[in-house]
């Protein structure tokens, strides 16, 4: 049992990972129906940025730097990559570009900071923390808080700044919020700025318990996207909900069967709801109209 | 007729037979080229390029299906390439059994594969669906890195030299001598790339292959034309990952060694890349693709040559760039942002020692720069700029003859009171009651008129009668063969039951000539097989003759005949309009739905679209008719139903029904309000 309850918590953080990346696939495609396909890549660029910082500035103080170095990513690939295509409607197109752009920065990062994983140095003492029997890292815990934490700043900043009231009218119907003046081509660009912000920042909070490395990033975004489904792309926190039953069901496969297939429950789950009901647990079903 | 607006029409006569040789003149080249080119030359690396080039090709040709004709993403591809891989190699590992084994395993276990595929690819489609496929090659790979006992894990499996022909059985040696022999595989990789085109060539030109471009254009039309999407997608995914199979086995073969890595995300995107950049929908730009992704690396190894390369870009781009400057005025500063990267190019890479590090930055700013400046790729730009390489769109009976009856009508069960019979149909929305509850009879061999305000729920009836909605609660009965019930049911078996419909918005399959389209409502005539189509049997080849001339009579009745080779998007709205409409009687429907067919059209197209929709039934086809224009209702419908808020709130004759006074309140509103709140009125 204690072994059992170990696993969850430690299923838990690697969940709200999950849940932090996801909840930024829903930011973009809330406003403009796009996803950054390139989203694990900025999470291990952000992580990287942030452990050349770590010697100068010290964890907590690289942490707004890598804020900012994420915020001005997302602008970046909705620049390059994704407004083009909107502009010519095309799906084929974003897809391709936001790949595109993903190769791109994995490839610079491998030759900035090299093939190899680098071990990221961790703020908090190693030693796990007790309670009831299960060993938690304090650095779990932190994840968990930070993870919690960015999302609710997101969520505050939509509901009472006036931008954020902007995102949310535009992700309402972006026709009318664009008829009341607002600037929805900025909204959507400020949607993926504040995307890459949340995966960079999922970057530095992960890159600690795990390695750091350019190819970090790929299988997390695979498996956040799992989430977004699990949760609804269009729903809100069913993200949080989406990342716990995947980290667990991670963990649980990886002791109980083997850690080779523990990114496997993941790719089915998300085989699965897509195949059943592809608009996720908690997402409502939208009526087509003709 | 208006020859001017029509000029482009009377063109394609004689482009298609020119483009059509074009495609023979092209084919006798490559075979040519294959054939002789070990000869010349003699140096085995660039024959095993070759080869590699040929495999690809294969498997491009393939995506090309998925991607180019049903337009979706597929980043699964270098996963099923790597199941046929290891299919051959595999069977080699364990039972020391050879090519030819190989060849048909990885072909039957990568089509099984694609099949699985696309059961969840079915419900989706665009991101998801490219992040489906993306976690399936993921799968993959962890599954051929974990399945040690059958792939042998990590390590990969190493193959000896590939023996095509075992000469020994016969106990002769080959007639070729050793030098010969060597070259076997080679040949052998050119006959199944040389197979492949004839293969994906005639899939493409068969119902099948129009099926894949109708569910691209519309999904729903293609429903609706009794074309099941769910069905054809999993077609399109099987011939594709049937291709990637062939493609797996032989490269296990001519690199006699498999190992999990090789079937990564990147060589998924280099495909992708290889098919966008030659261009989609078409024989040779697969082939182009191949060669350049193929090619690159070994470019990019030399140094010398990226720069020489680099700097004729940057040359062209100057000129090119200072040409746009000086020559458009809109614009130009967008076009300086593609130049400066090309010219900054140069520099960049005299700079660096190798670029061989940065293969991959290359590969991904070709993938943004063919997206945004070259989408049609490099076979769709060659033919923009010369018109005698456009496809032939009527690869087949160019010179149709049109024969037979446009209109054929299916009759319904003799002495049947009604034809359709809607019973307390309910269609809930959340809270709101769309349909609440109402009752339709139309007799057959009659115009019935369905009218009412805008938001009463005449199109939510249209696509409850046609399965794109599920009614909440009713029944819906058509009497054909006894009475079906079409609730329930999907919108294809509606479709092939006997109702066939046209869309408020056009849904017509835009890149298809309005021939195509018309071919794509007589589907259901096609009885042949995906064999038959690959076979090229003469039961296909009768049917398509058939179908063709069948629609040309159809495109004569509506009044298209000389637009028939002309593409869909390209047509007037009015007569976007008549060519769906001609469509829809391709199905041979017992019921027609239009729903405002009137709506955008001029004057005199509406006196044509009248007397055609008189013809229609005088042919014995039963039409519901949604329609705004009210002379139109007036002067068609032998009964008209009206509905305002999900309810049936009249129903009788056209003149009774526009002398009801609860009509004339749902349209302008009651007389006490008039005074009051005009605003009101007048938003009714």
């Amino acid at each position: 049992m204690t072994i059992f309850l170990q696993l969850v918590a430690s299923g838990v953080a690697v969940g709200m990972i999950y849940a932090a990346i996801a909840f930024g696939y829903q930011l973009t495609f809330a406003t403009s129906k796009t996803l950054n396909f390139g989203q694990g890549e900025a999470l291990a660029v952000g992580a990287l940025f942030g452990l050349t910082l770590v010697p100068f500035t010290g964890y907590w103080l690289m942490i707004p730097l890598v804020l900012v170095f994420g915020f001005g990513l997302g602008a970046v690939v909705e620049r390059l990559g994704v407004r083009p295509a909107i502009a010519i409607k095309s799906e084929y197109g974003w897809i391709m570009a936001t790949i595109a752009l993903g190769i791109i920065f994995k490839n610079v990062a491998e030759n900035i900071w090299g093939r190899d994983d680098l071990p990221f140095p961790s703020p908090l003492p190693d030693a796990p923390i007790e309670i009831g029997g299960v060993r938690i890292l304090p650095m779990e815990m932190l994840i968990v808080g930070g993870a919690l934490l960015m999302m609710l700043a997101v969520e505050i900043f939509n509901r009472k700044s006036i931008w954020g009231k902007a995102v949310v009218a535009t992700s309402n119907d972006i026709d009318a919020a664009g008829l009341m003046g607002i600037n929805t081509k900025r909204v959507i660009t400020l949607s993926y700025s504040i995307s890459a912000m949340t995966a960079a920042f999922a970057g530095v909070l992960v890159a600690p318990v795990t390695l750091t490395g350019a190819t970090m990033g790929s299988v997390l975004a695979l498996k956040a996207f799992a989430v977004a489904i699990i949760g609804g792309l269009e729903s809100g926190l069913g993200v949080i909900v989406g990342g716990l039953i995947l980290g667990v069901a991670e963990t649980l496969t990886g002791f109980y069967i083997s850690t080779g297939y523990k990114d496997v429950p993941g790719l089915i789950l998300l085989l699965v709801v897509l195949s059943i009901r592809p608009v996720g647990l908690f997402g409502k079903a939208v009526i087509k109209k003709v | 007729m208006a020859n001017t607006a029509l000029a482009p029409a009377a063109e394609p006569a004689a482009t298609p037979s020119l483009s059509r040789g074009i495609g023979w003149v092209g084919g006798l080249l490559l075979v040519a080229f294959l054939a002789g080119f070990p000869h010349v030359v003699t140096s085995t690396y660039y024959v095993h390029l070759m080869i590699v080039i040929a495999i690809y090709a294969i498997l491009i040709l393939g995506l090309d299906i998925v991607v180019g004709y049903t337009g979706q993403v597929s980043l699964g591809h270098a996963g099923l390439f790597g199941i046929g891989a290891y299919a051959a190699a595999a069977l080699f590992f364990h039972f020391k059994i050879g090519i030819w084994l190989g060849l048909v395993a990885g072909i039957g276990l990568t089509a099984a594969f694609g099949a699985i595929l696309a059961v969840p690819a079915l419900r989706v489609s665009g991101p998801y669906l490219a992040m489906v496929t993306l976690a399936f090659g993921t799968i993959i790979q962890i599954f051929i890195n974990e399945l040690t006992p059958i792939t042998n894990g990590p390590l990969g499996i190493t193959l000896p030299p590939v023996r095509v022909l075992d000469f020994s059985l016969i106990g002769m040696q080959a007639p070729w001598g050793s030098a010969g022999r060597k070259l076997e595989f080679y040949y052998l990789v050119c006959a199944c790339l040389l197979a492949t085109i004839v293969l994906v060539n005639r899939v493409v030109r068969s119902p099948f292959g129009r099926a894949f471009e109708a569910l691209r254009d519309s999904p729903i039309a293609c429903d609706c034309m009794g074309v099941s999407v769910y069905r054809y997608k999993v077609y399109a995914f099987v011939v594709s990952a049937g291709l990637a199979g062939l493609a797996g086995a032989l490269f296990a073969w001519s690199e006699r060694y498999v190992s999990p890595n090789t079937y990564s995300f990147e060589l998924t995107v280099l495909f992708l890349l290889a098919v966008t950049m030659g261009g989609r929908k078409s024989r040779s730009g697969p082939l182009i693709g191949s060669v350049i992704i193929v090619m690159m690396p070994n470019i990019l190894a030399d140094i010398g040559l990226v720069r020489i390369m680099a700097g004729i870009i940057a040359a062209a781009a100057v000129v090119v760039g200072a040409q746009a400057f000086l020559r458009k005025r809109e614009n130009r500063y967008a076009i300086l942002i593609p130049v400066a990267l090309c010219i900054l190019f140069f520099p960049a890479t005299m700079a660096m020692e190798s670029v061989t590090d940065y293969r991959l930055t290359v590969f991904g700013l070709l993938i943004l720069f063919v997206v945004y400046y070259l989408p049609d790729g490099i076979v769709g730009f060659l033919r923009q700029m010369i018109p005698a390489l456009r496809p032939a769109h009527t690869a087949e009976g160019r010179s149709v003859a049109a024969e037979g009856s446009a209109l054929i009508a299916q009759r319904g069960d003799a002495g049947a009171e009604a034809l359709l019979k809607v019973d307390q149909a309910l269609m809930q929305f959340g809270g709101l009651k769309a349909l609440a509850g109402v009752d339709l009879t139309v007799k057959p061999g009659t115009i019935h008129g369905l009218i009412g305000p805008n938001g009463s729920g005449k199109s939510t009836m249209m696509n409850v009668l046609t399965g794109i909605y599920k009614p909440t609660a009713g029944t819906v009965t058509l009497a054909v063969a006894g009475g079906q019930r079409l609730d329930g049911r999907t919108p294809s078996e509606i479709a092939l039951a006997g109702v066939a419909r046209t869309f408020q918005n056009v849904q017509l399959f835009r890149e298809m000539t309005a021939l195509e389209n018309v071919l794509v409502g007589l589907h259901h005539t096609f009885k042949g097989t995906l064999f038959d189509a690959i076979l090229g049997t003469p039961r296909r080849r009768r049917e398509e003759r058939e179908a063709r001339a069948r629609a040309m009579a159809i495109l004569d009745f509506m009044g298209l005949h000389a637009l028939a080779q002309t593409e869909a998007r390209n047509l007037p709205y009015g007569k976007q309009r008549l060519l769906e409409i001609g469509r829809a009687l391709a199905l041979d429907p017992v019921l027609l739905l239009l729903d405002e067919p009137a709506a955008g059209l001029t004057a005199p197209d509406i006196a044509d679209l009248v007397a055609i929709i008189r013809k229609i039934r005088d042919a014995g086809i039963t039409v519901i008719l949604i329609e705004h224009h009210m002379d139109v209702v007036m002067g068609l419908c032998d009964r008209v139903s009206v509905l305002d808020f999900g309810h049936k709130i009249a129903e009788g004759g056209a003149r009774e029904v526009q002398a009801d006074p609860k009509v004339i309140e749902a349209y302008l509103g009651a007389p006490g309000e008039m005074g009051g709140t005009t605003t009101e009125a007048a938003h009714a």
